[in-house]
């Protein structure tokens, strides 16, 4: 329930109260005043009345005395002034009369009618005896006057008004009398009323203030206690308890005032909650920055690692070329080896057979002396004869042809091992080394020759260029690649006739170029823009990394500065163009070396 | 008297052919040297031989290829490969299906004596096949089944 009803309803019964307790008091006065309101006013009338009736009977008296002389005194005198006076009285007796029987009792009404007739019957006579003096017959105006029927009717007139006016006497003790008792009856009443009244307002007063007292408390807790409830709600709130629970439901003004305030709470949490979000928003975007830095440490690492894998890489990709090319090199080194040994295993069958001859003429010339010469000729026969039986001669002369053939075979494993060595040596970035392409062309044409000659015949324009400073191994590495996959897409065509790779060197301002061109299958278009990307093949699984011109046009365009183009005419093969920049600043170191240079680059044909 | 057998050696590298010639300079019988295939089936034209070896990898042709030409003309002739790929399929093919006599392994210097008697084998597998006419395939057969053993 709200306050204000609460209130409303406190004083309510408090009023009811006060009513009750009113009305019971307004019925004890209702008590006094019935006496005084019924029966005093009651005795007070009939007292009036009485002393009404009286006057009005002593004034027909009066007016019947008055009216009565007048006429008599008209008769005798003639003075028209009693005649005047008469006619002024006359009405005034008969309204008095009147008043009197309409003012009276039952009893009077009679009692007057029966005096109005009387008097009715005098003042015509009278009026005759006046009319008879105006007539000028006085005389018997006084007769009327005089007659014993005017005498009786006057006689019974005053008798009954003299009776009545005693009897009205009478009457009027006896009310005055009765109209004390009533009075004093009331008076005691009314005293005995007061009396019960002052107890009774007394009584119902000391409860009425008990009842205030008590409603108040009641009321005035039920709204204290929620308040303060409330209060330490507030002050639990002030000390930073957000969470503190408020535990009143009343339907009253506290009950608003604490939704309202559960609602203020509710949004301090809220806005509490929000707060502890944001910071821990912030707490998380600190710890998102964290990990970003870490992020980006990691990263750092990775691309580090990145980098030398990709150097890993670069060189696996070296490796796997050159593990392309192991069987077509162990094939190259193989035929001079298997023949140098050949001929070392021959020219140990020719030492045996030359040594066998030598014995035979040792022999000879010990037996010069002492044999004859029959026996010395037989011997000469003998050999003649083993000499030819071991083909000596032919021995001899191929002697040298053999040496040549051995130290020509020697020399080309010599070469193959070290291109293959230069070409496989992993390669220090910083440090690049006097380069000359030409030279790289070559070494690298003897490393890839077994795999290009029964497929392909390379033809050679190669200009004078001056040296560069590169990485000898990369880029003998992208010769390669380009060679081998100019030689292979001439392989995959299965044609009869062979394929022709040309390899043209020159040399611009300041830029050394090496165009290498071959007459296979040109680069279907849509392929084209992809082959410089990583692990883009279009040779079988396992045939190919799908690096080899990724990794060179690194090598060229990034570690280089220098341009890595390819020019596809449908139809007429491809052509690949590397462009090196020449650094001037070097030319003169380059120069020095160049005359101490070891040319190490043998070419077989 | 036995006529002189002859053999013919093909291979485009010189060094290799004199190599061999020095190798094989004891034995008895005609030892013809080509460094071209194209003028190895001139000397086919000319000359009459009994054995044909041949290496594998050559610019004008291959062993097989020039070995599947001569059997087409000559079927008597006996063909063997010198190879650094013996696991080569096509080749295994080829010796199975009696196109090639005998592949032989490089190097040669490894093999020792081993050369020298298989190129006589197939001299005398030549001889057979000549003694019996057409019937000599299926004794080159068995023949060869032996070699193989």
């Amino acid at each position: 329930m709200r306050i204000s009803q609460r209130l409303i309803l406190g004083f309510l019964a408090i009023a009811m109260w006060v009513a009750v307790v009113g009305h019971i008091s307004l019925y004890q006065l209702n008590q006094i005043s019935d006496p005084l309101s019924n029966d005093i006013p009651e005795s007070v009338k009939s007292i009036n009345k009485t002393a009404y009736l009286d006057g009005l009977s002593q004034s027909i008296r009066y007016y019947h005395e008055v009216s009565t002389q007048s006429a008599r005194n008209y008769a005798f005198t003639q003075d028209k002034r009693w005649k005047q006076h008469y006619k002024d009285i006359e009405p005034e007796l008969d309204r008095v009369i009147k008043d009197a029987s309409e003012k009276g009792g039952e009893k009077d009404r009679g009692f007057f009618s029966t005096i109005y007739k009387v008097n009715h019957t005098l003042m015509e006579m009278e009026n005759k005896s006046i009319e008879l003096v105006d007539k000028g017959q006085p005389e018997e105006a006084i007769k009327i006057l005089e007659s014993s029927k005017y005498w009786d009717q006057k006689k019974n007139f005053e008798q009954d008004i003299g009776d009545y006016v005693s009897r009205r006497g009478i009457k009027y003790d006896e009310a005055l009398s009765s109209s004390t008792r009533a009075v004093n009856l009331a008076t005691k009443q009314a005293q005995d009323l007061i009396k019960t009244s002052t107890r009774l307002i007394l009584i119902f007063g000391v409860v009425a203030i008990i009842l205030a007292i008590g409603a108040g408390l009641l009321i005035s807790r039920s709204i204290y206690v929620p308040l303060f409830e409330l209060k330490a709600a507030a002050d639990e709130i002030g000390k930073g308890k957000i969470d503190t629970q408020i535990e009143i439901t009343s339907n009253d003004e506290v009950g608003q005032l604490a939704s309202s305030f559960k609602k203020m709470l509710n949004d301090l949490q809220k806005t509490t909650t929000s707060i502890d979000n944001l910071n821990l928003e912030i707490t998380e975007r600190k710890k998102a920055e964290e990990s970003v830095r870490h992020a980006y440490e990691d990263l750092e690492k990775a691309n580090q690692e990145m980098k030398e894998m990709q150097s890993q890489l670069v060189q696996s990709e070296k490796l796997s070329s050159i593990g392309q090319l192991a069987a077509g090199v162990a094939h190259e080194m193989n035929t001079p080896v298997g023949f140098v040994a050949s001929n070392f295993e021959t020219l140990e069958k020719y030492m045996i057979k030359i040594e066998k001859l030598f014995q035979m003429y040792s022999e000879l010339i010990d037996k010069i002396e002492t044999s004859d010469k029959a026996v010395l000729l037989d011997k000469v026969d003998a050999i003649s004869k083993s000499r030819n039986e071991m083909k000596i001669d032919f021995i001899l002369k191929d002697l040298s042809v053999l040496f040549n053939d051995s130290r020509e075979g020697i020399d080309r494993v010599t070469s193959i091992v070290q291109n293959l060595r230069d070409f496989s040596r992993k390669d220090d970035p910083e440090n690049f080394d006097i380069y000359n392409i030409n030279d790289g062309i070559r070494a690298t044409l003897v490393v890839v020759q077994n795999e290009i000659k029964y497929d392909a015949d390379v033809e050679m324009e190669l200009s004078e260029v001056p040296q560069i400073l590169c990485s000898t191994g990369q880029i003998n590495q992208v010769l390669l690649n380009i060679l081998m996959n100019a030689a292979q897409a001439i392989k995959s065509q299965e044609r009869d006739d062979k394929g022709k790779i040309t390899i043209r060197t020159y040399a611009t301002d300041d830029e050394v170029v090496c165009e290498i061109s071959d007459d296979g299958p040109s680069i279907e278009p849509d392929k084209l823009a992809k082959i410089f990307d990583p692990f883009f093949t279009t040779k079988p699984v396992g045939k190919g990394t799908g690096l080899g011109l990724s990794i060179s046009y690194d090598i060229i365009v990034n570690k280089h500065k220098g341009a890595l183009l390819v020019d596809n005419s449908v139809g007429k093969g491809t052509k690949f163009t590397i462009k090196l920049p020449i650094n001037k600043k070097e030319t003169e170191k380059e120069r020095m070396v160049e005359n101490n240079e070891n040319k190490n680059c043998i070419i077989r044909g | 008297m036995v006529e002189k057998k002859t053999v013919l050696f093909v291979d485009d590298d010189e060094a290799i052919l004199r190599s061999l010639g020095r190798g094989l300079l004891d034995e008895s019988y005609n030892k013809l040297f080509t460094k071209s295939c194209k003028e190895a089936l001139e000397i086919l034209k000319r000359e009459e031989v009994h054995v044909i070896v041949t290496d594998m990898l050559m610019p004008e042709m291959t062993g097989l290829e020039l070995l599947r030409i001569v059997k087409k003309e000559y079927p008597n002739i006996i063909g063997m490969v010198l190879t650094g790929y013996e696991l080569d399929t096509e080749l295994q093919n080829a010796v199975e299906q009696g196109e090639i006599f005998k592949l032989i392994p490089k190097p040669l210097w490894k093999l020792g004596g081993k050369f020298e008697r298989l190129v006589r084998r197939a001299l005398d597998g030549s001889n057979l096949q000549n003694e019996h006419g057409r019937s000599g395939g299926r004794k080159l057969m068995e023949c060869k089944v032996k070699l193989r053993e």
